[in-house]
């Protein structure tokens, strides 16, 4: 694959997507050796207290999952990119939320142990219905369905840097093409995007859902 | 084509990347890790067999196992090769050597228990011996040798 290619990495991820469909021998490692230290470096910016190493085998499972089924990744609707990190993106939040949810489990055996059962009244903890973490962080099948709810490449990028607990300003601006604009300007129209990529979301993911993958 | 050098960084993830695929058949990470073991060989001096780089042995493990059954087996080694910056021919015989291994390996061995016991201990052995001869003779000539063995059975 010529330098030009190689710079370009969506126009490479597709060729060489097409190049892994016909069975070239040669297409996962220069898939590898091209992705990888994209979606490692996008996802440790994104998670800059998360041990590399899990990050890395994040990578590692999504590369595997793509190469034993490439058919199930469709070029028309996201970058090769951004399909990679939204996978090792789940696979890295679930985890995240299994230790999260055990962490929990720890914490209340503790806490229940110092009371007696017959408590009259019980307390539900539910936080306001906070969709980055609940969406962003329970709720895998989403992924799944994110090019059909989002097929704008710019809002798909919007919420992987989202995922990714991105908060600066001009890294939107970038995607959105509007550095150019004055500051305040710029954090009006990445708060309208993300705003309206929240509400789109939200419509399209119901409480059930959430709570049933949570 | 890709370079002929790999990033110590990009080259870490790609040896993490080709560790996980070496129970995979279908890649050359198998082939190399059955290869490396039956040879006793560690990454150097496999590196040094083949005839390239430790550094760009990772890229040697992450390509598709060409199938020696395939009428593209040629032109897919030379590919490989290529892309590495090596010999076809040294590829090619790695290839050989671990799929005659492999389906000498898939015959029945013996129908009586003891028999089959004390057969297993000696199988590898033995099998690397006569993939050994089989590759050496079939280095030359193209009748895979999968198909060969599948005749004697």
């Amino acid at each position: 694959m010529s330098e030009e290619i190689r710079d370009d990495p969506k126009t490479a991820g597709r060729i060489l997507h097409q190049r892994l469909l016909d069975g070239d021998v040669t297409a996962p490692a220069e898939i590898a050796e091209l992705f990888m230290p994209i979606v490692i470096n996008k996802l440790s910016r994104g998670y800059p207290n998360l041990d590399s190493h899990l990050i890395e085998t994040a990578v590692e499972d999504a590369l595997m999952n793509y190469f034993g089924r490439p058919e199930q990744y469709d070029p028309a609707k996201l970058d090769l990119a951004g399909y990679l990190r939204m996978s090792a993106n789940g696979d890295l939040l679930n985890l995240l939320e299994r230790e999260k949810r055990m962490t929990n489990q720890q914490s209340l055996s503790e806490y229940v142990e110092l009371f007696d059962d017959d408590t009259e009244h019980g307390v539900e903890a539910q936080d306001d219905f906070d969709l980055e973490s609940l969406v962003f962080a329970h709720c895998s099948p989403i992924w799944q369905r994110l090019a059909d709810l989002l097929p704008n490449p710019v809002d798909q990028e919007i919420v992987l840097l989202m995922m990714e607990g991105e908060r600066k300003t001009s890294i939107y601006a970038d995607v959105l093409e509007i550095s150019d604009c004055p500051p305040k300007e710029q954090a009006r129209i990445v708060k309208r995007h993300k705003d309206r990529i929240k509400r789109t979301l939200k419509r399209n993911i119901s409480r059930s859902e959430v709570s049933e993958n949570g | 084509m890709g370079e002929m050098t790999v990033s110590a960084k990009v080259g870490k993830y790609l040896a993490g990347l080709a560790r996980r695929l070496k129970d995979n058949p279908g890649f050359m990470a198998y082939v190399l890790s059955v290869y490396q073991t039956q040879e006793r060989l560690d990454d150097t001096a496999l590196a040094e067999h083949l005839g390239t780089t430790v550094n760009l042995l990772s890229r040697l493990a992450l390509c598709k196992r060409p199938s020696t059954e395939s009428a593209r087996f040629a032109d897919q080694v030379k590919q490989i090769a290529a892309y590495i910056s090596t010999d076809p021919a040294v590829v090619a015989n790695v290839i050989r050597q671990v799929g005659s291994l492999e389906a000498l390996a898939r015959r029945p061995v013996a129908l009586d228990p003891d028999r089959q016991a004390t057969r297993q201990s000696h199988t590898e052995a033995g099998l690397l011996a006569a993939a050994r001869d089989r590759s050496e003779a079939d280095s030359d000539q193209s009748p895979p040798s999968e198909q060969e063995s599948s005749r004697e059975d």
